[in-house]
């Protein structure tokens, strides 16, 4: 799975999937810029890519903002001289009942979740299309195709990320640009352990819980970050030329749609 | 923690249908990634030249004549790749045939002929070979049903293959359900059209027309083109097989991989 001097750019790669997707494919040879609203740890994140012999940039970036993701590009430009790979993975959750669901919560989840989706990949792609070569990889969720209670703004954004996935992938295709989507189903990361400490869920996602219509994960665990990272390092890879338009769903048999 | 690296060394792996187009890619990806391979085919001539050129690049294969249909059939391939190897890992339901017929001339026999080889035969094989793979106990058995995208999307003159296909599309999800405790995934493969003698000879006849149709796209059919513009090499979807046959993949079950050059999408 050799990305050797490929340029991407992971966005919300401070921590959790994000940071495993950006160390993931620096070891497969690729610069990586680690893009993050969070500056200070995602230049954690790229002195540790650097200590693998790889060049990374830490880019403070609010993906909502077209201005900064703008910048982001500009400087990604500057320093690498072209983008191969764009993992948009930038994400948050907000847990209400739908009838509780603020109008602030609903449009912070859909602005970070799918219109910074659209801003990124629109941005990036225009540089891709100059050299008729790219991969986007759009990280989504399982809770795109399946429905859970407390989370209508993030499957709404989601759901609404894996089909924007889809007409990317046809109007990009002729530019030699394939898009895809990831979907990960629960996985050890800071925004899962912060979302089941809120829920009480705590020891029910393996097993699963009637009370809120969830089946547990057949394979009896939870992902790490790595099995998504795996994924996104394969739908980057030469070995994936021919797939476009797809999601895959790493989710421990979870849903299965 | 997964490595990214493919590597199947030390695993065993059975290969259905492995005489040409697909299988035969993915028998020789999967001796490419360090796996041995028990090629299967009804035609032991031709398959006995792809367990030869496994051989020639160094990997260890045998090659054994069965109709995935007959349970005793399969029950001797298992056997004999158990007695040959001592465990099996990997098992790729590849064996399908296809008979293009437009839905009111399919005969009956057309349709038992499709449904027994591409559904009932990775019913058995599957089958046969998760037995054996509960009792090794060597943990981390995949098992992986080549499907096909028309067994989501519909396509004239192929009743009964795409029925055949969703069947295997629904069964893999099955399987992986009832699997999973033992450590076995269970995942789909959905070729798009690909540079295969089944394509270019069986579905298009050898006409460039109708190959030209199946990659632009052909509107009497209600058949959209190939957004990537060409049709997939086999080797592209020997590729994914390998990727989910490996650590990589630990964590998929019950899905199914399309590699389709954007063509379906769902």
């Amino acid at each position: 799975m050799r990305l050797d001097k490929k340029a991407a750019i992971v966005t919300g790669a401070a921590q959790g999937i994000g940071k495993a997707i950006a160390i993931a494919l620096s070891r497969e040879g690729a610069n990586v810029v680690v893009a993050d609203l969070q500056v200070r740890k995602a230049k954690e994140v790229a002195k540790e890519i650097e200590s693998l012999g790889r060049l990374s940039l830490a880019i403070q970036t609010d993906v909502t903002s077209r201005k900064q993701v703008e910048q982001m590009v500009e400087k990604t430009m500057a320093q690498f001289g072209k983008i191969d790979i764009l993992v948009n993975n930038a994400g948050i959750i907000r847990l209400a009942k739908v009838v509780d669901l603020t109008e602030k919560d609903w449009d912070d989840t859909l602005a970070i979740n799918t219109k910074g989706v659209f801003l990124c990949s629109q941005a990036v792609a225009r540089k891709m299309i100059e050299r008729r070569s790219g991969r986007i990889i759009n990280i989504a969720s399982n809770c795109g195709g399946a429905a859970r209670v407390d989370m209508a703004a993030y499957c709404a954004s989601k759901a609404a990320t894996i089909h924007l996935t889809r007409v990317m992938a046809l109007e990009l295709a002729k530019y030699g640009i394939n898009v895809n989507a990831v979907c990960p189903g629960s996985t050890e990361s800071e925004m899962q352990r912060d979302m089941q400490e809120k829920t009480g869920m705590k020891g029910k996602v393996i097993q699963g819980d009637l009370e809120t219509f969830r089946a547990g994960i057949p394979l009896g665990k939870m992902a790490e970050p790595e099995d998504q990272a795996a994924m996104a390092v394969y739908l980057a890879s030469e070995a994936a030329n021919h797939i476009t338009g797809q999601a895959f769903y790493v989710d421990g048999g979870q849903t299965m749609l | 923690m997964p490595g990214i690296k493919i590597d199947l060394n030390e695993k065993v792996a059975i290969v259905t249908g492995a005489r040409r187009g697909i299988g035969r890619a993915i028998a020789l990806a999967i001796t490419a990634a360090g796996g041995q391979v028990v090629v299967n085919d009804l035609d032991l001539e031709e398959v006995e030249k792809v367990a030869e050129e496994i051989k020639r690049k160094g990997g260890e294969s045998l090659a054994y004549q069965a109709d995935v249909s007959v349970k005793e059939q399969v029950q001797g391939m298992v056997e004999a790749a158990w007695k040959k190897f001592g465990h099996i890992d990997i098992l790729i339901n590849n064996a399908s045939i296809l008979r293009a017929t437009p839905f009111l001339d399919t005969t009956e026999e057309d349709w038992d002929a499709t449904l027994s080889t591409n559904l009932k035969g990775t019913f058995l094989c599957a089958q046969s070979v998760a037995r054996k793979m509960i009792t090794q106990r060597r943990g981390n058995g995949k098992i992986i049903n080549v499907a096909s995208n028309a067994g989501k999307v519909p396509r004239t003159n192929n009743a009964a293959y795409c029925a055949a296909k969703a069947g295997v599309i629904l069964l893999t999800r099955v399987l992986a359900l009832e699997l999973a405790r033992y450590g076995i995934t269970a995942n789909a493969l959905c070729p798009g059209a690909t540079e295969t003698e089944m394509l270019v000879k069986v579905q298009a006849k050898d006409d460039p027309q109708v190959l030209e149709g199946i990659i632009r796209g052909n509107l009497e059919n209600f058949r959209a083109g190939i957004p990537l513009g060409r049709l997939a090499k086999p080797e592209e979807q020997a590729s994914m097989v390998v990727y989910l046959a490996s650590e990589m993949a630990n964590h998929i079950t019950g899905q199914t991989f399309f590699v389709d050059g954007g063509q379906t999408m769902v």
